[in-house]
């Protein structure tokens, strides 16, 4: 029996779906057998970021109304044999799922993977509790911005409130140069208000736009210091105790927080 | 033998009410509570446990105490200390909805009453009826916690969230959303936090908001309330050294 996670954000933008597909390839890199639910219905895009548009056949809603088999709808990727793909519906809207369906689907999912991942849509309405319904944990993405902190502590209240108890946190798009000018939130400023464990850090990489429109996750690029940080959240979200990248070499000013903020 | 009566517990449809004997000391209590939490902790069941003390008051310690037990041995619970209303939350409890208890809810809260005279004594609790919420979390953004009575929160209360008490507004923690004390209108209320750096403060018909230029981190313990209908804040320690309604020279500095 795998383990299903959602990812979610409250504001939309911060890199949900990127963040998805990035630890889906890591995951299933690492040998795990991964399944990626694309739960933003009516907003496909787990698909195009891994290059995968163009194998969709059926979808998750064909899947719940009883029009295919899961295992019909389920893509497998071209790069990665134990990497598949459940995408959404393009043509329809988050009323065609109910928190029940995406229950009993997220389930039947768990059965034959060691992994599911659900990208889950922005906001708190309906979608947001579909994408949470079958997940047995939770991960937070925001930005290093007040307004997207904000929104992912009314996220955090209310995962905490349908009984997750320890959500875990990304923070993406982080600019080490401005944060040591003082001109971004830093990650203690955000820790301190979100007070949920910190799981990783990406930072802002040009390699994300470019690997995004070809389809390719920057994780398999050795180059981009986001795929490596990706490829660190991964191993911890399996339990490894993998240390913080050094997005800051000169002062190491960042890890000296981080540092702080660990204990060790 | 003795200290096994001094607590008495009583099943409730969502929780667990737990009534002190007057005569004992708080230490007889705590251990005897301490003993039966050990020994019937099944009993417990249930999110809500109030804690009826009958005409004692505790102390800020003696909360706390409290407070560490109870999450100790039961983890998180939505606690109550009420004085001398065992009767009463049971009668209630008997007919009641089956939810939490009356006085602490999460969303509305009845229309104010109209404000009353300034009453502007210190030295007594600002609610008469003296009955604390204790809540252990994070209150977070969108998300608005009402007590009829005072509260005291150990944790944070986030931008965006909302805490509204017909008392005083306690913080152990950093107060960074809006607060109400005195909700029906007593502007004898107080807000207090570990660190007072609301978005907004209101105590009773009185409403203070942070300056558009925020002044840097409070780094001590303060208190918010009302000088001459006006908010201001000022330590907490120390304050009992200056008669409070005398318009002295270091008053605290207005929020408004
Ligand atoms: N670390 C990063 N560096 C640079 N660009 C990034 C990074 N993370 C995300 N982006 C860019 O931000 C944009 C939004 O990302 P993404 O689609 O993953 O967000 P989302 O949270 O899924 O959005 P939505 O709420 O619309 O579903 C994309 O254009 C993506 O390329
Ligand atoms: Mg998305």
């Amino acid at each position: 029996m795998g383990k299903s996670i959602v990812i979610t954000s409250g504001k939309g933008g911060v890199g949900k779906t990127t963040t998805t597909a990035n630890l889906g390839m890591a995951l299933a890199q690492r040998g795990a057998r991964v399944a990626l639910v694309d739960a933003d219905i009516g907003l496909r895009n787990l698909d195009v970021l891994l290059g995968l548009e163009n194998r969709i056949v059926y979808d998750l809603v064909d899947v719940v109304e009883g029009f295919c088999r899961l295992r019909q709808a389920l893509i497998r990727d071209k790069r990665c044999e134990n990497l598949f793909l459940l995408p959404a519906a393009q043509t329809r809207d988050k009323t065609a799922v109910s928190p029940d369906q995406m229950r009993a689907l997220v389930a039947e999912l768990k059965e034959s993977f060691d992994v599911v991942l659900i990208d889950s849509p922005a906001g708190i309405e309906q979608g947001f509790q579909n994408a949470v319904a079958g997940a047995d944990e939770a991960v937070v993405v925001t930005t290093p911005e007040v307004s997207a902190v904000r929104d992912a502590d009314r996220i955090i209240g209310l995962l905490e409130a349908q009984e997750f108890h320890a959500p875990r946190l990304v923070i993406n798009r982080i600019r080490p140069a401005m944060v040591s000018r003082g001109d971004m939130m830093d990650i203690n400023d955000i820790l301190e208000i979100l007070a949920i464990d910190l799981v990783g850090v990406v930072p802002e990489d040009e390699h994300i736009v470019v690997s995004t429109n070809r389809g390719e996750p920057a994780v398999l690029q050795n180059s981009s210091l986001a795929g490596r940080a990706y490829r660190n959240i991964a191993a911890r979200l399996m339990g490894e105790d993998v240390p913080f990248l050094d997005l800051q070499s000169a002062n190491g000013g960042l890890l000296g927080r981080l540092r702080r903020i660990f204990g060790g | 033998m003795q200290a096994q009566t001094c607590v008495r517990r009583h099943p409730l449809r969502d929780g667990t009410l737990v009534e002190f004997d007057a005569a004992a000391s708080f230490d007889e209590l705590l251990a005897a509570l301490a003993r039966l939490l050990d020994e019937e902790a099944h009993a417990f069941a249930g999110p809500n446990l109030i804690i009826d003390v009958g005409s004692r008051v505790l102390g800020t310690d003696q909360l706390l105490d409290l407070e560490a037990l109870i999450r100790r041995e039961l983890g998180p619970r939505v606690l109550q200390i009420v004085n001398g209303e065992a009767d009463d939350i049971l009668r209630e409890d008997g007919a009641g909805d089956g939810g939490a208890p009356a006085s602490l809810r999460d969303g509305g809260f009845p229309p104010a009453a109209p404000a009353e005279p300034a009453a502007g004594r210190r030295d007594r609790p600002a609610v008469g009826r003296s009955e604390a919420v204790i809540l252990r979390r994070t209150v977070r953004s969108g998300q608005r916690v009402t007590c009829d009575g005072s509260i005291v929160i150990i944790g944070d209360v986030n931008p965006g969230a909302e805490v509204i008490a017909t008392g005083d507004v306690v913080v152990l923690g950093s107060l960074r959303g809006m607060a109400h004390a005195g909700a029906r209108g007593r502007i004898d209320a107080q807000v207090i936090a570990l660190r007072l750096e609301p978005v907004q403060i209101r105590i009773g018909p009185c409403i203070g908001r942070r300056p558009d230029q925020p002044p840097g981190r409070s780094l001590r313990p303060e208190v918010a309330r009302v000088l001459d209908g006006t908010i201001v804040v000022e330590p907490l320690a120390g304050r009992r050294r200056r008669p409070a309604r005398e318009p002295g020279s270091d008053r605290g500095e207005p929020i408004g």
